[in-house]
């Protein structure tokens, strides 16, 4: 009989505790809490948290917690949004930025950017800010570029006695194309080093079809411009790196975990690979002599800058900290320099991208090549807004058609104009919708 | 009267004892398996986006997936020539080696655990290896098969070669169906084949006509899941190739997936999974009615 109404208590005061609890947190926290979600690697989680404990302690009532998702960033965002807990600031890819922010997801930062004395459309590079504004609303930045550029390793171009790719005079494709032809080796019937690795299909060949004078879509994107004669010269010539100067490794999967187009560049398989900016703090750390130039021109010398935003959801029930808190995850240095000391990011802040003192917080000896600034400013100048957030349903386009397509193109299974009206025609239908 | 009063009562708390026991994986089970199914099964019959309220469209999604999707076609053309590859070799190199295993030989238990090993390597971890090992240019593979003469293949590269690469891929964690058959042959009775042996029977028939028969349930029943889980192939090919080259390797749940979560198609997706549940389902039937009665039980012989 004891035990019974002992164990009676007990139950009771592990219920009661447990209400406690619950109370406590609900009524203690006279603090605002804002939730941040982004992906990325462990070293830009650091970063990240830094960023936010630093809010914390300049916003006393606001206490922010960063949610890191590694993987099916998407996937999980949309579980959240749907069971109406969507963060209040996050981070948002590039081609399904447009997707949601026709459907509203997002809250229009205009009236916040009038108010603010902090910051204006001139604290960023003007390209991160042209992408996310769709209509005039503008929508978010994130503190980063991603410029594409030529890394190179100058032992194989000194032995091939080839002079270094400029670092801000582009050089015209001949030049590039008869660079890459010097720096091929064949032995035995075996192609031992290759001039170039272009491994990033969508970033490349959209960059190019825009330097080319082509564009992805017409004036009011209803429908597909790929099969103009720009587009298809452009992609032409990319495609013949790999099948008909065989200058370029016919290996389309590297990019997919990106680790094996550094490894060539690291092996001394390639000498030349265009990529992102990204891929600079893993290069830093291989030992060969590491440098950067800027990529050859076509008719022009531009590039689509894929960086990815971060945007606030409309449904935030605290607005202007989540303003705060969005405002400072995109100037703050503790969030923007440790992410450039180690190679990954290009400031899109304009203090620290183009003034030398601001410089001076992140460039790193050994970690940032000889060429870098010079090279990354010059890119950077000259980017052309994406045309990935000009259109909802980008995902699909990319998906469903442009890779495959390329795919089938760079197999030689079917030729460049084949292939671009069969993807115009499918992108007009989705364009439709 | 008064004794089945008593036993009533202590019958009746045992019972609720037993259900409040089992409440939590029942709970689980239709919270988190059963409801979402019938939710999929209801939201198939509609379009959503997940950010506007979904909106009723009846049977249209099955319709277009049947008559007007290519590549639902092309992904159900994939995954059957996946699986019609894999499932077969799968069994017969696992059958083949629990036999070899079923021997006493020195080092037994370390040919065990190196068949099984592969089994427990992460996925992400070996699609890398794999990466590398069957690069064109740069990987192992190629430069093994060509220093004996045979040329250069593009595996997962070539659309033709992608699939066969894959299913390589997965024969290498052959480790998980060969413990099963292992486990299962130690369980033929010795005694069976010292009778055969004193009848005079040659190891031909030992294996033919003892140790095959007896086997069949197991063979069903790694046939069987062979099916069912190999037509879900989702992971390494959602970290490998993506679908490519040119929607070679678009496995059914990778297509599926990428109408969900990559499209915002929630409604078509659902549909999606519904029609493959079907697909399952019709296959396993066959299967049971083809195989079920070749399967001799040791319990009935």
């Amino acid at each position: 009989m004891r035990k019974k109404v002992i164990n009676r208590w007990i139950t009771m005061l592990c219920i009661i505790s447990v209400f406690l609890c619950w109370v406590g947190g609900v009524s203690w926290g006279q603090k605002v809490e804002l939730v941040y979600s982004y992906w990325g690697s462990t070293v830009e989680k650091e970063a990240v948290e830094t960023m936010i404990n630093e809010f914390n302690r300049l916003q006393p009532n606001i206490k922010a917690k960063g949610l890191h998702i590694p993987q099916n960033y998407a996937m999980k965002l949309q579980t959240m949004i749907a069971a109406g807990n969507a963060p209040d600031v996050m981070k948002m890819m590039q081609n399904s930025f447009r997707d949601w922010a026709d459907r509203n997801a997002y809250l229009e930062l205009n009236p916040f950017l009038d108010e603010d004395p902090d910051v204006s459309l001139e604290t960023w590079a003007r390209v991160k800010v042209e992408n996310y504004t769709v209509d005039g609303k503008f929508y978010g930045v994130s503190g980063c570029l991603e410029p594409l550029l030529i890394f190179y390793r100058q032992d194989l171009f000194d032995e091939a006695g080839v002079s270094y790719p400029p670092a801000e005079e582009p050089w015209t494709w001949d030049e590039f194309l008869s660079a890459a032809k010097k720096l091929t080796k064949e032995e035995g019937g075996q192609i031992t080093q290759f001039g170039v690795e272009t491994a990033n299909r969508w970033l490349i060949n959209a960059s190019y079809i825009l330097a080319n004078g082509g564009r992805l879509f017409n004036e009011s994107v209803t429908e597909s411009l790929l099969a103009e004669p720009e587009a298809i010269e452009a992609l032409q010539k990319l495609v013949d790196l790999e099948l008909k100067y065989r200058v370029d490794p016919q290996s389309r999967f590297l990019q997919l975990i990106g680790a094996g187009s550094l490894e060539a560049l690291g092996t001394g398989r390639v000498a030349m690979l265009m990529e992102g900016h990204w891929v600079l703090g893993d290069l830093a750390k291989m030992e060969f002599p590491l440098d950067i130039g800027v990529i050859p021109k076509m008719k022009d010398f531009t590039y689509l800058d894929v960086s990815s935003t971060t945007v606030i959801s409309k449904d935030t029930k605290h607005p202007k900290e989540a303003w705060e808190l969005f405002k400072h995850a995109n100037i703050a240095a503790s969030g923007i320099v440790p992410l450039c000391k180690y190679g990954i990011w290009v400031p899109s802040v304009k203090n620290l991208l183009f003034t030398p003192e601001g410089r001076q917080l992140w460039l790193t000896e050994g970690m940032h090549p000889p060429h870098f600034v010079e090279a990354v400013l010059a890119t950077v100048l000259h980017a052309t807004r994406t045309p990935a957030t000009l259109t909802a349903g980008m995902e699909e386009i990319i998906g469903k058609v442009l890779t495959p397509t390329f795919d089938k193109i760079w197999l030689g299974e079917i030729s460049v104009e084949k292939g671009m009206e069969e993807a115009a025609l499918m992108i007009n239908e989705i364009l439709a919708r | 009267m008064i004794k089945r009063k008593r036993i009533t009562f202590q019958r009746h708390r045992e019972t609720i004892l037993g259900y409040l026991f089992i409440a939590p994986v029942c709970l689980g089970l239709i919270i988190f398996i059963l409801g979402p199914i019938i939710a999929s099964l209801f939201l198939s019959f509609f379009e959503w986006d997940l950010f506007t309220p979904p909106h009723w469209v009846g049977f249209k999604n099955y319709v277009k997936i049947i008559f007007q999707d290519k590549l639902f076609w092309q992904s159900l053309k994939v995954t059957s020539f996946y699986v019609g590859g894999l499932v077969p070799l799968q069994m017969m190199i696992a059958f083949l080696l629990a036999l070899f295993l079923n021997v006493k030989i020195k080092g037994l238990s370390f040919f065990r655990t190196t068949f099984y090993m592969p089994v427990i390597v992460p996925v992400f971890a070996s699609a890398i290896i794999w990466l590398w090992i069957l690069n064109p240019e740069f990987g192992l593979a190629n430069a093994l098969i060509t220093k004996i003469g045979l040329p250069k293949l593009m595996w997962l590269e070539s659309p033709r070669q992608v699939i066969p690469s894959l299913i390589l891929m997965s024969l290498w964690r052959v480790g998980q169906p060969m413990i099963i058959f292992l486990a299962g042959l130690q369980g033929v009775p010795t005694q069976l084949y010292e009778v055969a042996e004193i009848d005079g029977a040659t190891a031909r028939s030992k294996f033919f006509n003892i140790t095959v028969p007896l086997m069949t349930p197991l063979i069903l029943f790694n046939g069987i899941l062979g099916v069912i889980w190999s037509f879900q192939i989702f992971t390494t090919v959602y970290l490998i190739t993506d679908g490519g080259p040119a929607n070679a390797s678009l496995t059914y749940i990778l297509y599926t997936y990428r109408h969900a979560f990559e499209w915002l198609h929630i409604g078509y997706a659902s549909a999606l999974g519904w029609i493959l549940f079907l697909i399952i389902l019709g296959i396993t039937v066959l299967i049971f009615k083809y195989f079920g009665r070749r399967v001799y039980y040791l319990e009935r012989i």
